[in-house]
């Protein structure tokens, strides 16, 4: 299987590492860590544990594509669960003594919310990745439906589900120290946060929204030429702009940007001439947890709801 | 007017190319990409944008077939020099980690090619001279900038249309080119006027000669160019009595902002309100400074979606930030400078405290830089007249109709000022001395 091969480079190079007791990156380390002593031992590596609630595994994906610097990873931290790649830690959750854990997806049984506390209750610090962690994620469009039915209408023996009527983001069950949004994570994202970890310090929160990236990319605005319905002015950056570059419209992955004006921008989109129910689909999306992005389209729905639409393509929230 | 003017027929324009490529210029021209007018390297004329035409309006940027042969019968591209020399993101240092743990910093060196810029317009040139103003001329030199700046040649070409959302006459950088070029291209069908501006350009121009690519300009086609200049002014004028009429029969009615909320058709009515501003230094700088509290600030606030893509479009803003990359093992990182802009965040973060958190601060702190603050740095306003932060704004705010907004509520702005009219500063009213709100 293809997602076994990090695994086993990983495992090689942790064997191998054990011997390494001075490289740059470990110094980095310790020079925040010892007073500048050199020569840690490489059991000072940050203990780090990669966590899966209900998700598509992408985030833990972004993270096995590093390619190279996976090597580097490994040399700088000591992967202790990681079950995408391989790595089991078979001691009960509570006794683990984790120094970062990663969390991918969202709570969605009750196991999901006791596995969780144990998991923040062994780990000094928890860092979110992707939509579905720090927002709920897809999954989360059941908040706003009724679950239950929509189980008796998927699956032909529901009752042997056991799934809690709502999806939830980490951060409304245990306390998240950091939260690195997008679907998925990039890569680029989760190296820089895990390389400031080892400083001690957070990534720059980039809050700033995706026009700011696109503009600086040289790209040319889908909104202005188009008319196309883009989330860019209201979504936080990081992705690179990565859609409008290729010509299409943001649909608001990485979640919502700081001081966000929601309104007036599905007031443009009603403009281009989208009705209720599409404006209401941008926003319900991706992050449909989050505060602006859940108001924004509940306020397109509800009026939705209260003027029928004629449209066959009726939204089912 | 036009000093010993030459022809350069339109057959001949690849010969001028030709020889810039001989000398080693990287030649940069307009070309279409993602529907809209961007400067890429080019050694064809082919190339160059043709038959095509630009139609903007507020939060609208469209391409049209144009029937003619001309290669610059649009306005104002989506950027053109800004990102050359200001660039979107710079590498200013590095800094490398050695072995015993010192830290070694050092300046990272850009050599840019020879380039020459064809299609350069009056408010691009301006707005230049801004930047180099900033960069270059202040009590710190940008050595990154500096390098950038080395070594470019301007092809101006004067506008043959006015947009609609130009008003380069208000701001007196336009439309006509004065200066600030190497070559000035008047195109006409059959081909383009050519004069010089440089010693660099000069020599081209002589290099031009002795091969005999260049005529003599007859004064028919020099008529042609001179006509086709009023006729840019013209419109530009006319577009403000037109814009006047409508915003003063729409008086009656409150601040229309939700532009958004419109269709296609209405929205191009709303935009037939003044689009100019009355740059009038003393009437800006008091009128908008007394009046930080008036409520058309909050309605701007409403509509704008704090997204910077004005100011990222914006050929003078000079504004950036900084943030270091450091490589996975921490031997090394660079010191990445970005631009930014005064609608985020960081802009308006000092220590502990965040001076513009709401849009209404960073709105104000946008409009009062560029046609206040600016006088104080720079001597003149920060705009150029483009239009581009209209165009791109994703909403369609109208910069130039904000401003007039405030100071035309206040009693400030007669029809005949609008049109032009110099307004002395002891005429501004004092009866609104409103202190900065925070709120």
């Amino acid at each position: 299987m293809a997602q076994r091969i990090p695994a086993q480079i990983l495992s090689q190079h942790s064997d191998a590492d054990v011997t390494v007791t001075s490289n740059a990156a470990t110094d980095a380390y310790a020079d925040t860590t010892n007073n500048g002593k050199a020569n840690v031992d490489t059991n000072t590596r940050l203990k780090v544990a990669v966590h899966k609630f209900a998700s598509c595994d992408g985030c833990q994906l972004a993270f096995l594509n590093a390619g190279a610097d996976l090597l580097t990873v490994n040399r700088l931290f000591d992967i202790r669960h990681f079950a995408e790649a391989g790595l089991l830690d078979n001691r009960p959750l509570i006794e683990r003594d984790i120094d970062v854990a990663i969390i991918e997806g969202s709570v969605c049984t009750a196991e999901d919310i006791q596995r969780l506390q144990q998991i923040r209750d062994s780990s000094q610090r928890l860092i979110t990745i992707g939509a579905c962690a720090t927002s709920g994620g897809i999954q989360a469009l059941r908040n706003m439906a009724d679950a239950q039915q929509w189980l008796a209408e998927i699956y032909a023996r529901p009752e042997s589900l056991s799934s809690l009527d709502t999806a939830t983001p980490i951060s409304q069950h245990v306390k998240v120290d950091l939260e690195l949004w997008g679907c998925p994570v990039n890569t680029e994202q989760l190296l820089h946060a895990l390389r400031n970890l080892l400083w001690h310090s957070l990534p720059e929160n980039n809050k700033d929204k995706v026009c700011m990236e696109c503009k600086r990319a040289g790209n040319i605005c889908v909104m202005v030429t188009e008319n196309k319905p883009c989330l860019g002015p209201v979504t936080q950056g990081s992705c690179g702009a990565i859609c409008p570059h290729h010509g299409r419209d943001c649909y608001g992955c990485y979640g919502p940007a700081e001081n966000t004006n929601t309104d007036s921008l599905s007031q443009r989109f009603s403009g281009f001439g989208l009705l209720p129910e599409e404006i209401a689909r941008k926003f319900l999306l991706i992050n449909s947890q989050s505060k602006p992005f859940l108001e924004e389209g509940k306020k397109w729905h509800n009026q939705l709801t209260s003027q029928p639409q004629t449209s066959d393509k009726g939204l089912r929230l | 007017m036009r000093d010993q003017p030459h022809f350069l027929p339109r057959l001949q324009l690849q010969s001028l190319l030709d020889l810039l490529i001989a000398e080693d210029y990287q030649c940069m021209g307009p070309q279409i990409q993602s529907n809209a007018i961007v400067f890429k390297p080019f050694s064809q004329v082919t190339a160059l944008t043709q038959g095509i035409t630009d139609y903007q309006d507020a939060g609208h940027y469209r391409l049209q077939p144009y029937d003619s042969p001309r290669n610059f019968h649009w306005n104002c591209s989506a950027q053109l020099l800004k990102p050359y020399f200001f660039q979107a993101e710079q590498v200013l240092w590095q800094v490398e980690k050695q072995q015993d743990g010192q830290l070694v910093f050092c300046q990272t060196q850009s050599h840019q090619p020879k380039r020459a810029f064809f299609g350069v317009r009056a408010c691009d040139i301006a707005a230049l001279k801004l930047q180099d103003q900033h960069f270059l001329h202040s009590e710190f030199v940008d050595d990154h900038y500096a390098e950038n700046r080395r070594n470019n040649l301007f092809i101006a070409v004067t506008c043959s249309k006015a947009g609609a959302n130009c008003f380069c006459h208000r701001t007196s950088d336009g439309p006509a080119i004065t200066d600030g070029y190497d070559l000035l291209l008047d195109e006409l069908n059959e081909g383009f006027l050519l004069q010089t501006g440089s010693d660099e350009g000069e020599r081209l121009c002589q290099q031009l000669l002795q091969t005999q690519v260049l005529e003599i300009a007859s004064s028919e086609q020099q008529q042609q160019a001179d006509q086709s200049l009023s006729q840019v002014r013209q419109t530009l004028f006319d577009n403000d009595d037109q814009r006047l009429q409508s915003h003063q029969s729409d008086q009656s009615q409150p601040p229309q902002f939700k532009a958004q909320q419109q269709s296609q058709q209405q929205s191009q009515q709303q935009h037939q309100q003044p689009k100019h501003l009355p740059f009038d230094p003393e009437l800006i700088r008091q009128v908008l400074m007394q009046n930080l509290d008036h409520p058309h600030w909050q309605e701007l606030a409403e509509t704008c979606l704090s997204c910077g893509n004005c100011t990222s479009v914006c050929p003078t803003c000079f504004c950036s930030s900084q943030r270091d990359i450091p490589e996975l093992d921490g031997s090394q990182a660079q010191h990445v400078r970005q631009w930014d802009s005064c609608f985020s965040q960081g802009h308006g973060y000092i220590h502990g405290y965040q001076v513009r958190g709401k849009t209404q601060l960073r709105y104000q702190q946008w409009l009062t830089h560029k046609l206040v603050n600016w006088y104080e740095q720079y001597g003149r306003s920060g705009c150029v007249g483009c239009g581009r932060c209209v165009t791109w704004c994703p909403v369609g705010i109208d910069f130039t109709q904000a401003a007039m907004q405030i100071c035309q509520d206040n009693g400030q702005i007669s029809g005949d000022r609008v049109r032009g009219d110099r307004v002395r500063g002891d005429r501004v009213s004092k009866d609104r001395e409103g202190g900065h709100n925070d709120n």
